[in-house]
């Protein structure tokens, strides 16, 4: 199930982001944007080349991104959506509208320019290192403000609690709204007449993608996303982990990692509260389903060294909880083989059932491993040693 | 598809900006369906810097959190997609200049400024440029296109906010343009 996630690290991964950046700089140049007189031509109503490809860009890829969630062709979730920083968001965007109109460029366009010899473009992408140079010095003078009115990952649908469908319909129609304004202002202010678009019949070709367009956001009005055990059933990829045992964690691993400093340990216990207050292994927090599915964002923000384990009195919890972290686009996710009883079995096997309720304050707790014995197990946490989650310019 | 010509020394034919964007829509898409990542530059731009400042004092680097985080100990801040993806970005704009015969040495300005004045406000413009795509953790391609088409709230606010600042800085600054 997309997305995909290939990285720097093998071929195949390199060349497609050389060609994706490629094909971006070819668009851009084909476009004009390589030329900062029509690129600033938007801001005197001239030439609206840039509102027209960029909205057209983000309304088509949005709608694609809409119909294949919906179609559970692609888990959304696993898609990189820019945090939102309100306050320094706002301000950098102000920033950068001064810095287009004076410069001409943005850093995209700038190295477009540049490649293809315009000094204006070079001399711009210099400003740009030096002006990213100032602000990694001086950001530490700034540093409550630049991390300031921090939302995480919202998106539009979730702002303004309608679903993603309805917020690629209203796009679409601001889109084609847009479009039709602007070339109606830009006729009024400069009586340019833009070139008669070509035909297919009695219609225009513009005529034709905004009917295309409409048909293909309306049905989103009407359908929902795929919630997360749905998600599941379609990531068929990950059902051997399971299947195969490949990610459940023998005791003896799981005791290991409580002592590697090196790994971040999130210990999850799914059982309720009376087992949790009677037993519980060493630095394990309470969780239930409903909270792990309310808690993407937290879950999703942990370090790249962050191993979760899952942990039941067997494996019933565990196992839907993996379902769900996995769908939710979580990774570093294992669970505690055979749970709890497992490792009362291994670790202290005359521990009662019932008794005082002493948490985490049993030996069996935390064995010691040199008491414990020497446990030969299959290792299974693999430690996904990807660079920090980032998308855009993060 | 093309447009009439831009004005300029020699005439130039652009893609009629529907179709640059629908390809561009659908190359963003496809970055998405295939890396979950969208498009980007200024993160690049902005790890050259943290690399250069890196070859000439690691020590420094080390020790700003902002530049650690990228380029300290033994991380390398050029071992990233997006330094892939600008290499790109050179090349194809590089390519699709020679096919359209565009490659050539010379600045774009208004009439009524001459290149030096061109050149010198390129440096500051793109000085404000970088130190703002920085202050919003992304610029036009990575907030505007790709956090726009995922519906990032934060990116359309920006949207919006680069879109005012610079109509209104254009009424100041028509003299370099028109």
């Amino acid at each position: 199930m997309a997305p995909f996630h290939f990285t720097t690290g093998d071929v195949s991964g390199v060349l497609l982001f050389i060609a994706i950046g490629f094909a971006f700089g070819y668009i851009l140049e084909s476009s004009g944007f390589g030329d900062s007189r029509k690129l600033t031509g938007q801001f005197y109503f001239t030439d609206l080349a840039v509102l027209k490809v960029m909205f057209s860009a983000v309304v088509l890829a949005m709608v694609l991104l809409v119909w294949t969630s919906t179609l559970g062709l692609l888990n959304f979730d696993d898609v990189w959506v820019n945090h939102t920083f309100l306050v320094p968001g706002i301000m950098g965007g102000a920033v950068m509208g001064v810095g287009f109109v004076v410069g001409g460029y943005c850093p995209g366009t700038s190295l477009v320019s540049m490649a293809t010899l315009k000094k204006d473009g070079a001399v711009f992408v210099l400003g740009a290192l030096l002006g990213m140079f100032v602000f990694g010095e001086t950001v530490d003078g700034i540093l409550p403000f630049f991390d300031s009115t921090e939302m995480g990952r919202v998106t539009l649908s979730d702002a303004l609690g309608i679903g993603p469908g309805v917020v690629a319909a209203l796009v679409a129609v601001m889109a084609i709204g847009l479009f039709v304004g602007a070339d109606a202002l830009q006729k009024k202010l400069h009586g340019t007449k833009v070139d008669p678009a070509p035909r297919v019949g009695r219609f225009t070709v513009p005529t034709l993608a905004a009917a295309g367009l409409v048909v293909a956001v309306v049905p989103l009005l009407f359908v929902s996303q795929p919630g997360y055990l749905e998600k599941w059933e379609l990531m068929t990829d990950k059902h051997a982990l399971l299947e195969e045992r490949q990610v459940h964690i023998d005791p003896g691993e799981l005791l290991e990692t409580l002592g590697d400093d090196a790994v971040r340990l999130e210990l999850l216990d799914l059982r309720p509260e009376p087992a949790f207050n009677r037993f519980h292994i060493h630095t394990a927090q309470r969780a239930n389903l409903e909270g792990l599915a309310q808690a993407r964002e937290r879950l999703l923000a942990l370090s790249s060294n962050t191993v979760i384990v899952l942990v039941d009195q067997g494996e019933e919890r565990s196992t839907e909880a993996f379902r769900l972290l996995s769908a939710m686009g979580v990774r570093n996710v294992y669970l505690l083989e055979g749970g709890v009883d497992h490792w009362l079995h291994v670790y202290a096997p005359n521990t009662p059932t019932t008794g005082p309720a002493l948490g985490d304050r049993w030996a069996a707790s935390r064995p010691d491993p040199h008491d414990a014995g020497h446990r030969e197990f299959e290792k299974k946490i693999k430690l996904a040693t990807k660079p920090k989650r980032s998308g855009g310019c993060g | 598809m093309t447009t009439a010509p831009a004005p300029g020394p020699a005439p130039t034919r652009f893609w009629n900006p529907y179709f640059g964007g629908a390809l561009l829509g659908l190359l963003l898409f496809f970055s998405f369906f295939m890396t979950s990542n969208g498009l980007g530059a200024s993160g690049a731009l902005n790890r050259v810097v943290v690399a250069t400042e890196g070859v000439i004092s690691q020590e420094h680097v080390d020790t700003t959190p902002y530049l650690a985080e990228m380029g300290g100990a033994d991380r390398n801040p050029l071992d990233h997609w997006m330094i892939l993806e600008i290499l790109g970005i050179i090349l194809g704009g590089l390519v699709s200049g020679l096919v359209h015969k565009r490659v050539r040495p010379e600045t774009f300005k208004g009439p009524r400024i001459s290149n030096a004045t061109r050149l010198a406000f390129a440096l500051l413009g793109g000085g404000i440029m970088g130190y703002g795509a920085r202050l919003a953790r992304g610029c036009t391609s990575g907030q505007g296109l790709s956090g726009g088409a995922a519906g990032s709230l934060g990116s359309w606010l920006f949207l919006a906010a680069m879109f005012a600042s610079a109509y209104f800085v254009a009424l100041f600054a028509r003299r370099l343009w028109r």
